[in-house]
């Protein structure tokens, strides 16, 4: 995979108010900076994948600056030993760095703006992409005179799931006309002292992001499978709340988000409060998750769950839909590597089509 | 666990090592000499660089004990470590090394404290506290320690715009909790009124749970 060492480089706009001792450092400087939660767990991924293998760590803040010439010898020199370079890429740029084995790490698989910025950064210039030794947890492909590439995946995932305060479940309130409303209504603390014990049955668990909201066929899916829980009492289902781009990480902010999101699909939800669903505020214990079924989309950073999670499960539902799902669905299986049962899920197929009979 | 280390004896005749254990704080420990008996006692409570790193006793678990008779009499002899509580040996050594050292008067108030084990030099010196403080708030939750560390740090109760936006970014991950006392120790208002801030070791340390 690596070998000698690692070179990680950051997204300018992040290195760029970083606070370090220069443009080479080591990942120790990162962890008194203040950075987005997506790239900190992308970088701690990789550096704890390089430290397992016994592999010196440096980040290089400006890669940009490194092109050719007496720097490019210089930064060379003070990544003595070093082979490999994992550009951390949030959509906006990937800079290789001559001499290195460059690996990109399109670590905002779960914000659809950030796919949508990578799209368009692999259509304006693929040759970026040519010489890429590999991709970590990645299923990138492009194409450069009419041949299609898809470089090799580099799999990386943490064994235990990082974790910084332990998961609270909370009520879920849905009224689609009132985001911010119901959003207050869950995180009051009478809401949370008078929540029911959640119902005996399989968990059911779908780790959310932007992504997977902005999908409309699966939220959807998922709104009928809340209503479901909130109306017939289902099996139990726990929704985590997504890390939203322009955010502030505010609770509320993010059941807003959800109830924007699943109210778009025009499910109508019932006006109490549903005693098999709750909102997680971060990823579940495993002693939870036990013999769970998780739901997976393309639009998943899967990687931020550890494979503790993903190998309590009893079932994964890996939703497909298209070429890009298939794909997806060859790199989460290869990534997990255990016998997990799989099923997968169409989402656009599983739409009633509109006829003139039903409208009649 | 209990665990530890002779590293060396030096030519200003100290012996010098670490000794650490999980369940306790500090090590009060004893190096007996095959010869002529005890050699030195004290607490394994120092900083050492090299010890955060390797995660072991939050850094702050080396000793530098002052050996008697002096450190040429020991040299060829076996020496013991053993942890003072339990008096379980907790490392043997046979030809332990000599290196040259300087015994440095301290005459300022800086050098003063920079030997004092109970504060810290340079927030720095606290990197290898990272799983302490995850446990602290794992424990406690994340307001409570955004309230120690404004407590910790600059000395006063934290306001509520700033426990809530701490609180936030600790939640999602954007800063942690190490990062959270760098921030504070970084600000202008420390910078201001800087103050000694305790070592793990020091009782005015509020994170131990």
């Amino acid at each position: 995979m690596f070998q000698g060492g690692v070179a990680i480089s950051l997204p300018g706009r992040h290195a760029a108010m970083l606070q370090v001792s220069g443009s080479v450092f080591p990942p120790e400087e990162l962890s008194g900076a203040v950075l987005p939660p997506d790239l900190r767990v992308a970088a701690n991924l990789v550096v704890d994948a390089a430290k397992a293998m016994g592999l010196p760590v440096r980040f290089v803040a400006r890669p940009e600056v490194f092109t050719h010439g007496v720097l490019s010898e210089r930064l060379a020199a003070r990544l003595d030993g070093v082979r490999d370079h994992v550009a951390l890429c949030d959509g906006t740029a990937f800079r290789p760095l001559p001499g290195l084995r460059n690996h990109l790490f399109f670590y905002r698989r779960g914000a659809a703006d950030a796919c949508r910025q990578m799209r368009r950064l692999v259509e304006v210039a693929p040759e970026l992409f040519l010489g890429m030794q590999s991709q970590v947890n990645g299923t990138l492909a492009f194409r450069v005179d009419g041949a299609w590439h898809r470089p090799p995946a580099t799999l990386l995932a943490f064994a235990e799931t990082p974790r910084i305060t332990p998961a609270s479940l909370l009520p879920v309130f849905l009224h689609p006309s009132d985001p911010e409303g119901s959003a207050a209504a869950s995180v009051s603390e009478e809401a949370e002292e008078d929540m029911p014990a959640l119902p005996e049955g399989r968990l059911r668990y779908v780790p959310l992001t932007e992504a997977i909201l902005a999908d409309p066929h699966l939220a959807r899916l998922l709104a009928e499978r809340l209503l479901g829980a909130m109306m017939r009492d289902e099996a139990p289902l726990v929704l985590q709340l997504p890390l939203l781009s322009a955010g502030s990480g505010d609770i509320a902010e993010q059941i807003a988000a959800v109830i924007r999101g699943l109210g778009s699909t025009g499910v109508t939800f019932p006006r109490h409060v549903g005693t098999s669903a709750r909102w997680a505020t971060g990823p579940l214990d495993v002693a939870m998750l036990r013999d769970a079924t998780i739901l997976v989309h393309p639009g998943l950073d899967f990687w931020r769950l550890g494979r503790d999670i993903w190998r309590a499960a009893g079932e994964i539902e890996m939703v497909q839909d298209g070429p890009a799902g298939a794909a997806f669905v060859r790199l989460f299986r290869d990534w997990l590597g255990a016998e997990v049962p799989m099923r997968l899920l169409h989402p656009r197929r599983m739409r009633d089509h509109v006829t003139v009979g039903s409208v009649l | 666990m209990l665990k530890g280390h002779i590293d060396s004896l030096t030519t200003a005749d100290f012996i010098e090592g670490w000794a650490t254990d999980d369940d306790r704080p500090t090590l009060h420990v004893e190096i007996i000499a095959s010869e002529d008996g005890k050699a030195a006692e004290g607490r394994a409570h120092l900083f050492r660089p090299d010890l955060a790193d390797a995660k072991l006793g939050l850094g702050w678990c080396a000793f530098r004990l002052r050996v008697q008779p002096h450190a040429n009499a020991l040299r060829r002899q076996t020496l013991t470590l053993r942890d003072v509580e339990t008096g379980a040996v907790v490392h043997v050594r046979e030809d332990c090394p000599i290196r040259d050292d300087l015994d440095l008067p301290c005459n300022t108030v800086e050098e003063a404290i920079a030997s004092d084990p109970t504060v810290i030099t340079s927030l720095n010196q606290l990197r290898g506290c990272e799983q302490l403080l995850a446990h602290f708030v794992t424990r406690r939750g994340v307001g409570e320690f955004v309230r120690a560390a404004y407590v910790y740090v600059l000395n006063r109760p934290v306001d509520a715009t700033a426990l809530a936006g701490y609180g936030r970014m600790l939640r999602t991950g954007a800063i942690t909790p190490f990062g959270l006392l760098s921030v504070l120790a970084d600000s202008d208002e420390f910078r201001s009124r800087p103050r000694q801030l305790a070592s793990p070791n020091g009782t005015g340390f509020v994170f131990r749970v």
